[in-house]
């Protein structure tokens, strides 16, 4: 078995709130995640499994302990270049879209790379269509976002988080908001560009079926991870 | 003697209490010859010109030359009062103005505190977030200086040669230079800048993890 490249490395990260009475919410957490790999973050609600993953997508700054993607040292970074890099190495799916309503699906899957600026406007414009096409919602492109169905806002969110070629994709409660049939149109689109894209895929879900199909679980309580499937699903190259 | 015209100037203490006669006659009834005369009035092409002329003429002449803004010297000063009550005039439409705008602005703020922070969120900077808002807010700046502009024009080509009773001069008192041109765009562009900074600042510092974990 052929064990592939660390995208992401956490190394002892702690993190307290202050507010109101000082509170460990992580203890010296340390895991790795690996290309093209399909990672599930479960564990009671205040376990600490949203506040890590915070922590691990580089807008949340005050934790202790060292953060490292594709080698680059996060910790430390001024936001400015955390955000380069958030532009460039990560996609996020929320529990909500958090799509623009006034914009068009195509130009709210456009908008990270016409900030990333790899490519020309017209280039990107075909760049989000194929996105489109891989989530089925093609013929959806020049409607507001407002007027699509949850599932097909989802849907487009995860194209959002894709266009620029990420290596990780970070989704808090992904499918949270979602019925059983759009889930599962949900879990296939992550299988799918784990698998065939080489992505790497971090989830903090409530969802145990969504969780068990996935490469890998870590399960949290109190802060420390007290289950972590350590690879034992790991496909070989 | 004939009255072959009334002359109306607005101002009544000049209208009842001044003729005019053509100066032999004047001459006549002051029992004076032909030679007599009092006082000289000269028009220059430029209004502004005139100390300029009178400097030369002094030169010219054991008699005494004054120009107009010595002769008028405290209806400037009151001018000079007037334009300062106007600037401040002005300048309060001007705050109050962008304060409108800087309103708006902090409402749509507000408002679209989530797609500021997922646009942080998927790479944009604090400082693209100030520059959107600063954007916007100098478009209604330049929206602003479009209106005016056309209302000016309309006002300038139908109005400004009517005859209406203001002052000396009988029409309103048009002044087509390009510095003000630029001063109103300046101001118009500037406040709103401000108008667009102050909240996008606010917005640009928004921690984009406090609104997803709400």
């Amino acid at each position: 078995m052929h064990i592939k490249s660390t995208v992401l490395e956490v190394r002892e990260i702690s993190k307290y709130f202050t507010d109101p009475v000082k509170f460990q919410v992580l203890k010296n957490v340390s895991f790795q995640a690996y290309e093209g790999e399909f990672l599930t973050l479960i564990g009671k609600s205040g376990s600490g499994k949203s506040t890590l993953l915070y922590c691990l997508s580089s807008m949340d700054t005050l934790y202790e302990g060292e953060l490292y993607i594709c080698g680059t040292k996060l910790t430390g970074l001024k936001s400015n270049q955390l955000a380069r890099i958030r532009n460039e190495k990560i996609g996020f799916v929320f529990q909500f879209h958090y799509l623009l309503p006034e914009f068009s699906c195509l130009k709210n899957v456009m908008l990270p790379a016409l900030k990333l600026g790899k490519h020309s406007p017209k280039e990107i414009e075909e760049r989000a269509y194929q996105k489109l096409e891989i989530l089925d919602l093609k013929d959806q492109a020049l409607k507001p976002a407002s007027k699509l169905s949850g599932g097909q806002q989802q849907r487009v969110a995860i194209a959002r988080a894709l266009i620029n070629d990420p290596k990780l994709i970070m989704c808090d409660e992904p499918t949270g908001n979602l019925d059983s049939k759009n889930t599962q149109i949900v879990f296939d689109i992550f299988q799918q560009i784990s698998k065939e894209n080489n992505q790497t895929i971090i989830a903090v879900t409530h969802d145990m079926d969504f969780a068990r199909n996935s490469d890998r679980t870590i399960e949290m309580a109190d802060g420390t991870i007290v289950s972590n499937g350590n690879g034992f699903n790991l496909r070989s190259e | 003697m004939n009255i072959v015209g009334i002359l109306e100037t607005g101002s009544s203490m000049i209208d009842n209490g001044k003729s005019f006669v053509n100066i032999s006659t004047a001459q006549q009834l002051l029992k004076k010859g032909t030679s007599y005369v009092s006082t000289i009035y000269a028009n220059t092409k430029d209004v502004e010109n005139a100390s300029l002329f009178s400097q030369r003429l002094q030169q010219l002449t054991k008699y005494k030359v004054e120009d107009w803004t010595v002769t008028n010297a405290d209806l400037l000063a009151g001018d000079k009062t007037r334009s300062a009550m106007m600037s401040a005039i002005s300048l309060s439409i001007l705050l109050v103005a962008s304060f409108g705008i800087y309103n708006i602005l902090s409402a749509t703020i507000a408002q679209k505190i989530n797609d500021i922070a997922i646009l942080k969120a998927t790479g944009y900077t604090g400082t693209d977030v100030i520059f959107i808002f600063c954007n916007r807010g100098t478009n209604h700046g330049t929206d602003r200086y479009n209106n005016w502009l056309a209302f000016w024009s309309w006002i300038n080509r139908n109005h400004a040669k009517k005859f209406t009773w203001v002052a000396l001069s009988g029409i309103f008192p048009f002044i087509s230079k390009v510095e003000y041109f630029l001063q109103v765009f300046f101001w118009a562009f500037f406040i709103t800048l401000c108008a667009g900074f102050f909240p996008a600042r606010k917005a640009a510092n928004v921690d984009p993890v406090s609104i997803f974990r709400k």
